[in-house]
């Protein structure tokens, strides 16, 4: 019975004890347990790869540097008869990290929805150019992605990330001494950031707004090309570019060989559009590069900055009048809904520019002026509706006191009399 | 004149009415300003019914139809906005004027012996004015109204079993919908109007079969007397005449806004709060915590108002002392804490958060 007993606990301590030791059985990694020990260049890699997203995936570093992570002798575990790479040649890297990146059926193990085609893209960029040609200072895998401490490109840590691109790419291209050589500016930081998408990428942190890549390409970056340039910037505004491209301006900017949305709008400095480029009369108008007093085109935006002006104006004039009226108790909700629709019919007429068609942008303005001037009236009449409320009142206060001064004269006659 | 005189002698006895009403005295002391008050709520009532009943001709209940009805009504309709902003205006001067001649009633001590009936209608009168305004607030159904609304009756939920049927009763279901708003209505219009007329029709012939209650400690003193009729009427009048002045001014330059409407589906808007008369009590419910001993702290503290209204309702049972002529010191110190409490929660209630 007693032997019995013994042979039970012996089985249950067995069945309970193997699986624990089983699962308290980790792979090595003898490269982390050495360089964490380092205190220079060598033991960098160990303390950053913590936040690494290949570290996180379970890819290991004997698996991008090869070497046996097994062994505890150096010698043995950074042996190149054990496949040991070490720290690829920079001119190398893009085929280094492609091993993976650019194998579809390896990447699938990880992330089926990741393209592999960096690698492909890589070399049609410029910077993969320039790479093939040996110039080590062209951007590779690690210059905007880093290394050892990688981050997924939605990670707001990653040098990817939207908002982090501009700062990632003026890493190179805003530094003189670095682009020396090239001959490309190095402003584009600088410009972007005061122009209407870097100050929604980099301070509203809008992820719809295009960064970087968003014009110039990422794995295949390269400047767009005067002919693609509109088609670039189309992605994003269609419904300008439909109007453009059926406009007179598509065939004379592309016999000019100019860039299309660029021409008027400028590349990285690209400012919230004002209605004085348009404004013929001024001398800084856009239209003034190409057209002069008397020709066709000058006529026309003459046209068109007539009618917006005057819608802006009405607008303006009504919308001061409608503010008034509702400070001083005027209820004019119903005119400031109407409001709301000329100033989206500016927006619209505006974006209607894009046509170059004087007579659509006129009949289109005319119809929202007919509605701003209504308004305009609307807010003229709450304004003489606040004059007659307060002119109603200085009467009814007049009367009051007529009234409350004759009946205090009539209680003191009658206290008077009463007295007496 | 003459004429109409002797055709009313002969079917109705007023002469009789006249030498009543001209027998009637108002005694004359320091604290007689505070008698007017009574003649102000009443004034204010009356603009209320008739500025009510204008509105009535264009307002429509409903959800779909209550905030475009008060709209049209105050831009599309000749002095629709005069009439919504007296209502409004002297729906708040009301209370406030209800609140002074409450608390100064309070402090004469005028409630006692044989009075005890006037104190009590005056009070239900007190509470239905609340009432009126409760109710009154959701109707235009904007935004600020329904979630004030929402929360008001969240915290009639609060009360252990009558609480929820209550919730219900008030609401007309689990939320506050067109149903509630058609509710609110009937509240304000008929039902809280014909409880208010009767309570009014007994306070005001207490009134004048009783005479006007002279400060306790002046009772004795008082050597002066004005005759009611004409000499105390013409003076109301005078006052009526000013304080509707007031509420034409009030009107004119600042019209009680309409807001947005209410969207039941939109979150609660920042900022949200009763009628400043419920401010107090509200901010006292946010301060207290939680759970007070085993009990909730909001239960605690709706069960501290209603108890102290009980009391307040029945204080001339409570303060006996008055009633056979005796100094009571309670009184002066009550008063004022309540309304230091209320003018300090109500002032934290309009600044804090």
């Amino acid at each position: 019975m007693t032997i019995n007993l013994f042979y039970i606990i012996l089985i249950i301590i067995t069945c309970i004890a193997v699986p624990i030791y089983a699962q308290s059985e980790k792979p090595v990694n003898s490269c982390l347990a050495c360089h964490a020990e380092l205190d220079d260049a060598l033991g960098k890699p160990a303390k950053l790869i913590k936040d690494d997203v290949h570290q996180e995936m379970g890819v290991s570093c004997a698996n991008c540097h090869g070497g046996d992570p097994a062994s505890d002798d150096p010698e043995i575990a950074m042996s190149p008869q054990n496949g040991f790479l070490g720290a690829p040649d920079p001119l190398k890297i893009p085929q280094f990290c492609g091993r993976c990146h650019n194998d579809p059926s390896y990447m699938r193990n990880y992330n089926p929805a990741l393209p592999t085609d960096q690698l492909d893209k890589y070399w049609t960029s410029h910077h993969g150019q320039l790479n093939k040609k040996g110039d080590i200072k062209a951007a590779e895998c690690v210059s905007c992605h880093s290394v050892h401490d990688i981050k997924r490109a939605n990670d707001p840590r990653s040098t990817v990330y939207f908002a982090n691109v501009p700062a990632t790419c003026s890493h190179c291209h805003a530094d003189s001494a670095y682009m020396a050589g090239y001959h490309i500016p190095i402003n584009q930081h600088t410009e972007f950031a005061e122009s209407v998408h870097g100050i929604a990428v980099l301070q509203k942190k809008d992820s719809g707004a295009p960064a970087c890549n968003d014009c110039h390409g990422n794995h295949a970056a390269m400047p767009p090309g005067v002919a693609s340039i509109g088609r670039v910037c189309f992605q994003c505004h269609p419904a300008e570019a439909e109007l453009f491209l059926a406009s007179v301006h598509k065939d004379a900017y592309e016999n000019l060989g100019v860039a299309e949305c660029v021409f008027c709008h400028n590349n990285h400095k690209i400012l919230p559009p004002q209605d004085e480029w348009f404004d013929i009369k001024n001398a800084g108008a856009i239209c003034l590069k190409c057209h002069s007093e008397g020709d066709g085109g000058y006529n026309g935006a003459l046209a068109m900055h007539n009618a917006v002006d005057s819608l802006q104006r009405k607008y303006d004039e009504a919308h001061s009048f409608l503010q008034t009226a509702e400070e001083r108790g005027v209820e004019v909700s119903e005119e400031e809904f109407q409001l709301i629709e000329v100033r989206n019919s500016l927006v619209n007429i505006r974006k209607l520019l894009h046509s170059f068609n004087p007579d659509t942008v006129k009949t289109v303005s005319a119809a929202a002026f007919a509605q701003a001037d209504s308004v305009h009236k609307a807010g003229i009449a709450a304004l003489d509706e606040v004059k007659n409320r307060r002119t109603g009142l200085f009467i009814f206060t007049i009367i009051t006191i007529i009234a409350v001064t004759a009946l205090v004269l009539k209680i003191r006659a009658k206290e008077e009399t009463s007295n007496k | 004149m003459n004429t109409i005189m002797n055709w009313l002698r002969e079917r109705v006895q007023i002469d009789e009415l006249l030498h009543f009403m001209q027998k009637k005295e108002v005694p004359v002391h320091k604290a007689f300003l505070w008698y007017y008050f009574g003649g102000i709520t009443l004034f204010l009532f009356v603009v209320q019914v008739v500025t009510g009943m204008l509105l009535l001709l264009y307002y429509k209940p409903g959800a779909d139809t209550a905030f475009e009805s008060v709209q049209f009504l105050i831009t599309k309709v000749k002095f629709g906005w005069l009439i919504r902003s007296l209502h409004s205006w002297s729906a708040n001067l009301m209370v406030f004027s209800a609140f002074v001649h409450l608390f100064s009633n309070f402090f004469e001590k005028t409630y006692r012996n044989p009075r005890e009936m006037t104190w009590i209608s005056g009070m239900v009168m007190f509470l239905l004015a609340l009432g009126f305004g409760f109710s009154g607030y959701l109707l235009p159904w904007n935004e600020l109204a329904f979630f004030a609304t929402k929360v008001g009756t969240d915290i009639a939920g609060v009360i252990p079993v009558v609480g929820k049927p209550a919730l219900l009763f008030l609401r007309g279901g689990e939320e506050v919908t067109g149903a509630t708003l058609n509710r609110f209505f009937g509240f304000h219009v008929s039902i809280l109007p014909l409880i208010f007329l009767l309570f009014l029709g007994i306070h005001l012939i207490l009134i004048q079969v009783q005479g006007m209650s002279a400060p306790l400690h002046l009772e004795g003193k008082i050597t002066r007397r004005m005759r009611f009729f004409p000499n105390f009427a013409l003076r109301d009048v005078a006052i009526w005449l000013v304080v509707l002045n007031i509420l034409v001014l009030l009107s004119v330059f600042l019209p009680w806004e309409l807001g947005v409407k209410a969207d039941p589906y939109a979150p609660a808007p920042a900022g949200i709060r009763p009628e400043w008369y419920f401010v107090f009590m509200f901010q006292t419910l946010k301060f207290l915590p939680a759970q007070i001993l085993f009990l909730e702290g909001e239960l605690v503290g709706i069960g501290g108002f209603t108890l102290a209204g009980v009391i307040l309702v029945l204080w001339p049972f409570f303060d006996r002392k008055s009633s056979k002529g005796e100094k009571q010191k309670l009184v002066p110190v009550i008063g004022t804490i309540a309304i230091v409490f209320i003018l300090v929660m109500t002032i934290l209630g309009y600044t804090i958060g």
